[in-house]
């Protein structure tokens, strides 16, 4: 981890990520090489050729300042401190810290005991290798830090669900929806991030297969053009998919969510009963247990073959 | 650039130095169809040479799970993909002229394709300061080497039926529609190493007296040329020290200096560690023209040249590696035939009915820790089997089987069928003890 320099608008300090310094560096003199400039390679190996040849030196501190003395002759720095410089709220902050990501790029707000806030941001390497690039990758991040920042968001840090499996799955409709809403306003106001409308109108249709699709653009498009949401809001969209048809004033009765449960067993279904309305001894069968229950509540097929061998036999 | 021999591809191809050969060769081979991925070749080698900073990623002997599992991460369906392209590019087609011929020079007929070595656009310069590229490759990222066992043991299904077992009534040789298996993997010590091919500092060398490559540890100064050009990525870039760092072959031992070994040549570890008794290793001679020179009693003589049971992996590479599989039986022939070139059909024909002496050599995997210069079967053992395979009679003999080491010396003396110990002391439940139970 290497401190960089304090921001003179903000009193926040940058630290870098080693591995991940030296991985974006490495990269690109490795580019540059393939297209025949080689002035960088050659500098690299002029200076590390003294630390080889210096005996009894820490080699990896040594690499290490070497890599960040390169990442920021190649004005990589300079990228990230010109983007922090658009969000002011970041003047709350005390530190922010940029790690190589694992699998997708994240941003975290760590509060330490002493009420210390550190911004955590992980970035892929190949977030790097253009300026362009780097600034909507940061400025997607940092508008998620904002939203955490902000009190009428009111983010918490929360456990999603008690299995793993939900968790998982809810968590991936949170992100998407997250990042929508970031994503939206920022072009809304003209500035450029990492995906565009198109791009997560794509990643919707993937997630959101349990909305009919002849709801999926018009509910999509209610989401994009969004003001204001919070994060209970799209906590609760990420539970109950039939709540994104209900805001976007499509009545959900009738509709029955392929994965929701079903409501008399509670078990998330695939196989709602087709054609229920057939089957009248059945229906009233099911009203005696549940009177509140209406056939366009819909049941799944295997309510239904009990109640039909309730009242039918076998 | 000059042109080298490369018998597994039976022709001549490009390579930046001159042929030069080692008098003798370290060699392996690996029976696929009994390795149970019980990962001990890979600790062994870990608890002996990489157990220290920054060699936390760092795995000079590896078991993936195929088709889906490796290390790094899709390694070589990353390079068959390049080297596929390149093919396009130059109108070339990665065939194999079928026929085979006997003898060591050409055993499994012509490798009419590109190498790696043969794949670059244009002719490239073979050393300099600055670094250039001499074989196609590239340099896995940090994510790749992160996950050595990722995919263990998910099995390959047809597609578009996802967790569908089709045979449902069961399946039999020689193929399975759902497979995988278990692919353990070092460094081959090529006799055309890409990774010394590369190196812009000279700083990796093959050693005259055993074939084994090495990398100078004083001369390497990170360039990570030898990681992107070898095939089979087995060099492996060390933060800590800031140098590359591959498979030594564990070479102590072949000299005869580890401290167990009384100056015989010992195996590897990871050899030797072989819990699945997959493994066999040894010195083969060299002759001055790069074949092997005739010695059908040597192990890995007899099963690479004799019987042809044991095969290259993905030699269509070209910098002729120097261990050697048996093809697992039940997996889909054209993969195999990707990964282990035309020797698959006649390799596994005789891998399942085995000639005498091939089954008395399989019996001597891993029955001791010396190189095994030289084995004899000594067939005067009663018949103890019989059976059809593949309609025609087979018959099995408990033979006599010996391996001699360097001087000639006994060091195993066993028979086919493995000795049976009846325990005999009971226990005061009525239960039979373990010899060593107290
Ligand atoms: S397997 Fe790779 S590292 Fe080993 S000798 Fe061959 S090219 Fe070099
Ligand atoms: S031969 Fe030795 S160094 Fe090489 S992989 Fe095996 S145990 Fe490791
Ligand atoms: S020790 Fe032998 S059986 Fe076990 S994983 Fe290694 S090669 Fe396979
Ligand atoms: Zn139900």
């Amino acid at each position: 981890m290497f401190f960089v320099r304090v921001l003179w608008v903000i009193k926040m300090e940058i630290k870098y990520d080693s591995r991940l310094v030296e991985n974006v560096v490495v990269e690109i003199i490795r580019r540059k090489e393939k297209e025949g400039d080689y002035e960088l390679s050659e500098y690299y190996h002029r200076i590390a050729d003294q630390i080889y040849d210096a005996p009894k030196k820490d080699r990896e501190d040594e690499f290490k300042k070497l890599h960040l003395s390169i990442f920021m002759r190649l004005g990589l720095n300079e990228v990230i401190n010109e983007v922090v410089g658009e969000f002011p709220q970041l003047s709350k902050i005390d530190e922010m810290v940029i790690l190589e990501a694992n699998t997708t790029e994240e941003a975290d707000l760590l509060v330490s005991e002493k009420g210390q806030k550190r911004i955590v941001i992980k970035l892929p390497p190949e977030g790097f290798l253009s300026s362009h690039l780097l600034s909507r990758f940061m400025r997607h991040e940092l508008m998620h830090i904002s939203d955490i920042l902000d009190e009428e968001f009111g983010y918490k840090k929360e456990k999603f669900s008690n299995s793993l499996a939900n968790e998982i799955v809810i968590k991936e409709k949170y992100k998407l929806l997250w990042d929508i809403y970031v994503d939206s306003r920022l072009i809304s106001c003209g500035k450029e991030t990492i995906a565009d409308k198109s791009l997560r109108y794509k990643e919707f249709n993937k997630i959101f297969q349990k909305i009919p699709e002849e709801y999926r653009e018009r509910v999509f498009n209610s989401l994009w053009n969004s003001k204001k949401l919070t994060h209970n809001e799209i906590l609760s969209l990420s539970k109950e998919p039939r709540k994104l048809l209900e805001r976007s004033g499509i009545s959900s009765k009738g509709i029955l969510l392929r994965g929701t449960p079903c409501p008399l067993c509670g078990f998330p279904t695939y196989n709602w009963f087709e054609n229920l309305s057939e089957f009248r001894d059945v229906i009233a069968a099911i009203k005696e247990d549940f009177p509140e229950w209406d056939q366009d509540d819909g049941a799944c097929d295997r309510c239904v073959e009990l109640y039909s061998l309730q009242v039918r036999g076998f | 650039m000059p042109e080298v021999y490369n018998w597994q591809l039976g022709r001549k191809m490009k390579f930046p130095f001159q042929e030069a050969y080692p008098k003798k060769q370290f060699a392996f081979v690996f029976n696929l169809n009994r390795c149970i991925a019980c990962q001990t070749c890979t600790m062994a080698c870990k608890s002996t040479w990489t157990f220290s900073k920054g060699q936390e990623f760092m795995w000079w002997n590896n078991v993936e799970t195929k088709p889906y599992g490796g290390y790094p991460q899709h390694w070589d369906i990353k390079l068959l993909k390049m080297l596929d392209e390149s093919h396009k590019k130059m109108g070339r087609k990665p065939i194999w002229k079928s026929e085979m011929e006997k003898g060591t020079a050409r055993p499994y007929g012509v490798y009419e394709g590109l190498t790696i070595f043969e794949a670059l656009p244009g002719e490239s310069t073979p050393m300099g300061f600055t670094p250039s590229e001499v074989a196609l490759g590239y340099l896995p990222g940090d994510k790749e080497w992160r996950f050595p066992n990722i995919f263990e043991d998910s099995p390959y299904g047809p597609l578009g039926k996802r967790n569908a077992f089709v045979h449902s009534k069961g399946t039999s040789l020689p193929e399975h529609e759902h497979w995988f298996f278990y692919l353990p993997r070092l460094c081959n010590h090529c006799t055309y190493p890409a990774c010394l091919a590369a190196c812009p500092r000279k700083a990796i060398y093959k050693r005259e007296e055993d074939g084994i490559v090495l990398i100078d540890q004083k001369r390497c100064r990170g360039y990570k040329k030898c990681v992107e050009a070898c095939p089979y990525k087995k060099p492996m870039f060390r933060s800590a020290t800031r140098v590359s760092e591959k498979c030594i072959a564990c070479y102590p031992r072949i000299e005869g200096k580890d401290p167990l070994s009384n100056g015989k040549p010992m195996e590897t570890r990871c050899m030797t560690a072989c819990v699945g008794k997959i493994r066999i290793q040894g010195l083969v001679d060299i002759d001055s023209n790069g074949v092997w020179k005739k010695d059908p009693q040597n192990p890995i003589y007899f099963l690479v040249h004799v019987e042809k049971v044991a095969l290259p992996l993905y030699p269509q590479f070209g910098t002729l590696p120097n261990g050697y599989y048996i093809p697992p039986r039940w997996v889909p022939r054209k993969y195999l035939y990707q990964m282990f070139g035309p020797g698959v059909d006649e390799a596994i024909e005789r891998y399942t009915a085995p000639s005498r002496d091939l089954l008395g050599l399989l019996q001597l995997f891993r029955t001791t820790q010396k190189i095994i210069f030289k084995f004899e079967v000594q067939k005067t053992g009663e018949k103890i089997y019989e059976t059809t395979i593949n309609g025609k009679k087979w018959a099995m003999y408990n033979d006599r089987v010996i391996g001699y080491d360097k001087d000639g010396e006994i060091v195993v003396d066993t028979k086919v069928l493995e000795p049976i110990f009846e325990r005999k002391q009971k226990d005061q439940f009525g239960y039979y003890k373990h010899y060593n139970s107290i």
